[in-house]
């Protein structure tokens, strides 16, 4: 006996759409660079952010986004009710001790980089389930933790193949309010399958991931009974250059077509000349901050109306890698409508 | 001078085979698995006889790269064969001994002076 | 895909369709840059080889005492935070001498500050010696046994 809100197979959609009311964003310095750089709300000069270790300096990122998130809606942290947070840290470290400071009911997730569309999916659950009214969701990575925890010590040489993502250095957060007068608001979700379509390469992450954001999309038009073209913007979260070209011959071999209005976070958030970046960004705060920062700007500025935002994570560990297993990918799709 | 451009050169090709390998192999190969796979070839080629004329001709240009330091330990374990078998075990580390210890000594205090920058 | 499975076939399509759009990394670039620094950090060698040798050593406190100061020239430019950018560029070039043996000592090391000087850079300390070094005594430690075996 499906729901009431349920719709289709894998999509929610909401009676009272829980509005986006406030979201922040903070950006390491090679994101601050790029093209996107004055839509975040700050730049850092460095990656220690004041702190002794990398992992501090994550925490600590997501830390001061959430407050910058409350503070920029005018609320007082003890308005939120709840923090949904992750990141890529082993046990989710840096949304752990991030909430220890901040004293707030959290539920840690973890979802990879697709971390953020999770957080928004339970929250606008949540809210318009009426068990909450106000919460924040926010994602983090961080360049140098991820370079210590998936791959090889960071002062070690290696030289990245073309097909490579730079892991951003970043940070979102949005509060979720249930009694929010306009502004942008959650419609509709579609949670994603996990998708493996047998890639190894641990530096290709892209093209093991573009399935299943492909997936998730076509599983969320299907369910709605949507057209592509029914969102001014379909944008995934970091298929990077070699994933989005993946997932737009994946589209039209669905029959998705055009995808004219199709971009990738990952593509977007460095520019080509940057150098380390190959195929583009990836991390937690790829999309989240992409999302906390230019795109909801474009919404509420009336560029984009309606947004399909499709955040992908790749969901290894380095030691499923060594085991030789292939990378898994999963995609949830947050349908934000202005 | 000639054995200035004799090491360029040999060292030059050693590197370009390194660069090769990781190139048109998949990219699982990292820089560890070239480490280790020079300090291999290295120390085979030497046993097959065929490493040390070449440091005798190339001088470090050969010795430099990390297929010098196996051919170094086989060549430390060939002459310790001579003695027996404790030699066979013992010669490897002997005529290595500078190079490991000066890079596990060198490592430690690097570390505790620097911090890494990213 | 519609019913939610994968059939073998099309996952193995996917990764042929991957395969083809994978951009090959700039073989003739990286060979270059690694031949030419390869090659110069080879002659930097040689000069201090052909200097120590002139100066009265013999040829084994000569090689000796090389190893010993490029190891500490890799070790110290890791520790400057040079070393890195450089194999960025030269590749295998950088990686393939001592000093890139150094240069993966002391980055596993350093990494590993904050989680102790003694089972933290300690331990992370042999991350790529102890398999470098490994594979590096059992292959010799084999050969020296032949050697015995033959002579005996």
């Amino acid at each position: 006996m499906p729901t009431s809100k349920k719709k289709g197979t894998q999509t929610v959609v909401f009676a009272r759409p829980p509005g986006i009311s406030s979201w922040a964003s903070i950006v390491g310095p090679k994101e601050g660079a790029g093209p996107w750089g004055s839509y975040f709300d700050w730049r850092l000069n460095d990656y220690l952010f004041g702190e002794e270790t990398w992992e501090k300096a994550e925490s600590k990122l997501l830390r001061e986004t959430v407050k910058l998130a409350i503070s920029k809606g005018n609320y007082q942290e003890s308005d939120m009710e709840l923090l949904i947070a992750g990141d890529l840290l082993n046990q989710t470290i840096a949304s752990n001790f991030a909430a220890r400071d901040l004293a707030l009911p959290l539920l840690g997730i973890f979802g990879a980089c697709s971390t953020i569309a999770e957080g928004l999916i339970i929250g606008a659950m949540l809210i318009d389930g009426d068990c909450i009214q106000r919460l924040v969701a926010a994602a983090s990575s961080h360049h140098y933790t991820a370079e210590r925890q998936f791959r090889l010590p960071t002062e070690q040489g290696t030289q990245k193949p073309p097909t490579a993502q730079w892991t951003a250095t970043a940070a979102g957060a949005a509060v979720l309010d249930g009694l929010a007068a306009a502004g942008p608001r959650i419609t509709a979700v579609t949670i994603g399958r996990v998708v493996d379509m047998g890639i190894t390469d641990a530096a290709d992450m892209g093209s093991a991931m573009a399935p299943a954001a492909v997936d998730s999309i076509k599983r969320h038009l299907r369910d709605m009974g949507r057209p592509l073209s029914y969102y001014d913007l379909v944008v995934t979260g970091d298929l990077g250059r070699i994933g989005k070209t993946m997932a737009e011959k994946l589209l039209s071999h669905e029959g998705i077509e055009p995808y004219s209005n199709y971009k990738d976070c990952g593509v977007s958030l460095f520019g080509l000349k940057q150098s380390g970046v190959n195929a583009g960004a990836s991390g937690c705060g790829c999309s989240a901050s992409m999302l906390c920062g230019p795109l909801l700007k474009k919404i509420t500025d009336g560029d984009i109306h309606k947004l399909l935002f499709v955040a992908t994570g790749a969901l290894m560990s380095p030691l499923s890698s060594w085991q030789g297993e292939s990378i898994p990918g999963i995609a949830h799709a947050v349908a934000i409508e202005y | 001078m000639i054995s200035l451009l004799i090491a360029f050169l040999t060292g030059g090709c050693l590197c370009l085979i390194g660069q090769l390998v990781m190139d048109k192999t998949n990219s699982s190969v990292s820089s560890g698995h070239i480490l280790v796979g020079f300090i291999s070839g290295g120390a085979i080629l030497s046993g097959a006889g065929l490493y040390q004329p070449l440091v005798d001709w190339a001088g470090e240009g050969a010795s430099i790269p990390l297929s010098g330091f196996g051919n170094l330990l086989t060549q430390g374990a060939l002459r310790g064969a001579e003695k027996g078998i404790t030699g066979a075990f013992s010669g490897g580390v002997e005529a290595t001994a500078a190079g490991i210890t000066a890079a596990i000594v060198f490592g430690y205090v690097m570390a505790v002076l620097f911090n890494p920058k990213g | 895909m519609d019913d939610g499975k994968l059939k073998a076939p099309e996952i193995a399509d996917y990764k042929t369709q991957v395969e083809q759009i994978k951009p090959q990394p700039k073989l003739l670039k990286n060979c270059v840059w690694a031949f030419a620094t390869g090659g110069f950090i080879c002659l930097l060698a040689q000069i201090i080889f052909n200097y120590l040798l002139a100066s009265g050593l013999d040829k084994i406190q000569a090689g000796n005492s090389v190893s010993i100061i490029m190891i500490f020239l890799g070790a110290l430019l890791t520790g400057l935070g040079v070393y890195d950018k450089i194999v960025e560029k030269a590749g295998a070039g950088a990686i393939v001498p001592i000093t890139g043996f150094a240069n993966a000592i002391v980055a596993s090391a350093m990494e590993f500050k904050h989680e102790g000087y003694i089972f933290g850079v300690g331990s992370k300390i042999f991350s790529v010696v102890g398999p470098t070094l490994l594979f590096g005594f059992v292959f010799s430690v084999l050969i020296g046994l032949i050697k015995v075996f033959i002579n005996a």
